[in-house]
């Protein structure tokens, strides 16, 4: 069936590629081009001005054609409408408290013992051992900026200031589309009290760097020792670490205590990878980001930034 | 400033403790703290807007020094909101 003649909505602007008239709508695959008539021009400034200001506009579409008909500004009702119901994670598992120095790392990162979580239910291609684990760290370590030649968009693992939540979505889909394994995300966060996380930044300098959250992909491997076998909760955060490690040092990292006596894991969660960022500060609701294009934008501006 | 930004950010919370120095504010676009200087010349209007912006949920646009800086210079409401 050829696509419909009309198609309206309250969409966002992704890019406008301006030599090329070009169109793209975060909430839409499909490239649009402007028309060529009087209202070229008009609509043109429109899509420019929405998409500098990042609101979103109420868009005339002519799918078939592949055209923008018409772009007006949504009524204040329209837009609290789209604020409301935009992109934001069906069904978020639930956030855990967790008391990182007193984590039994020997059960805590075990997946069937101590991680029994709905989310882990919707995928179950799981990573088949930690060579392979190692070996997608590795390839998504290449990826960083401050290597040469660096492949575009890169990854700046090198800024470990900001820009984990871009990080952590642009791995994950190094892991789901060029690996084809599950990938979900783990997010931790200090929201008690004065509580904050802290690290000390060794890849990158030895400064100490504070967050109030902290984002990064998290894989389930099956390890095999003689005729034990079980899975385990691996985190890829090249920021970091130099290897893939275990969930519980991943936490642990973050109560850095000779940076922050302050220093303190009040929560974590580990969420389907499709989260994004969360979407409130009790880490309850999360947004997404599902064409990638909050991520490569947030990619591209940290990658000449560093971190100590 | 030549290297000002300005980022369009919705207010996760604000830690005004009042024997620091600074008040220490989170935005859901962003993992870092900022921090809003007591000494600086309009820090009840900035934090004023904070507060305000975080009560009604709405982002606001926050000046930077720069991309990394993480000292807020300024606050205006966002247009979107």
């Amino acid at each position: 069936m050829p696509p419909p003649t009309k198609d309206s909505g309250i969409l966002t602007v992704a890019a406008i590629r301006e030599r090329s008239g070009r169109i793209l709508f975060n909430e839409r695959q499909q490239i649009f081009t402007l028309p060529e008539t009087q209202a070229r021009g008009e609509i043109f400034g429109r899509l420019k001005e929405a998409l500098e200001s990042k609101r979103p506009v109420k868009a005339a579409l002519d799918p078939r054609r592949g055209l923008v008909q018409r772009i007006d500004v949504p009524s204040e009702q329209e837009r609290i409408e789209f604020e409301r119901g935009r992109s934001l994670l069906d069904k978020p598992e639930r956030i855990m408290p967790v008391d990182v120095p007193n984590i039994d790392p020997t059960r805590f990162n075990i997946v069937d013992i101590s991680l029994k979580i709905p989310v882990f239910k919707l995928c179950t291609k799981i990573v088949p051992s930690y060579k392979k684990a190692k070996e997608i760290f590795d390839y998504c370590a290449q990826q960083s900026c401050h290597l040469p030649g660096p492949p575009i968009p890169c990854i700046p693992f090198q800024y470990v200031i900001d820009g984990c939540y871009a990080r952590a979505h642009q791995m994950r889909r190094i892991i789901t589309e060029k690996y084809g394994y599950c990938c979900e995300k783990v997010f931790s966060f200090a929201i008690d009290n004065d509580d904050t996380l802290a690290v000390r930044a060794d890849k990158w300098g030895g400064c100490c760097v504070f967050w109030w959250y902290h984002v990064a992909p998290l894989i389930r491997v099956q390890i095999k020792i003689l005729n034990f076998s079980f899975v385990l909760a691996l985190v890829i955060d090249p920021s970091m670490f130099d290897k893939p490690v275990l969930l519980s040092s991943w936490l642990t990292a973050q109560e850095n205590t000779a940076c922050a006596a302050n220093a303190h894991v009040s929560m974590y969660t580990i969420q389907p990878g499709s989260a994004y960022t969360p979407a409130n500060g009790q880490g309850t609701a999360f947004t997404t980001d599902p064409a990638y294009t909050a991520t490569v934008a947030t990619l591209n501006a940290y990658k000449n930034l560093t971190t100590c | 400033m030549e290297n000002d930004v300005v980022r369009e950010m919705t207010v996760a919370s604000i830690r005004d403790r009042p024997e620091a120095e600074s008040v220490k504010v989170t935005f859901l676009e962003s993992a870092r703290f900022y921090d809003l200087p007591r000494s600086h010349p309009s820090f009840e209007r900035i934090l004023g807007q904070l507060r305000q912006a975080k009560e009604q949920g709405r982002a606001v646009k926050i000046l930077l020094s720069s991309l990394e800086s993480g000292v807020i210079q300024d606050v205006e409401a966002s247009s979107t909101s």
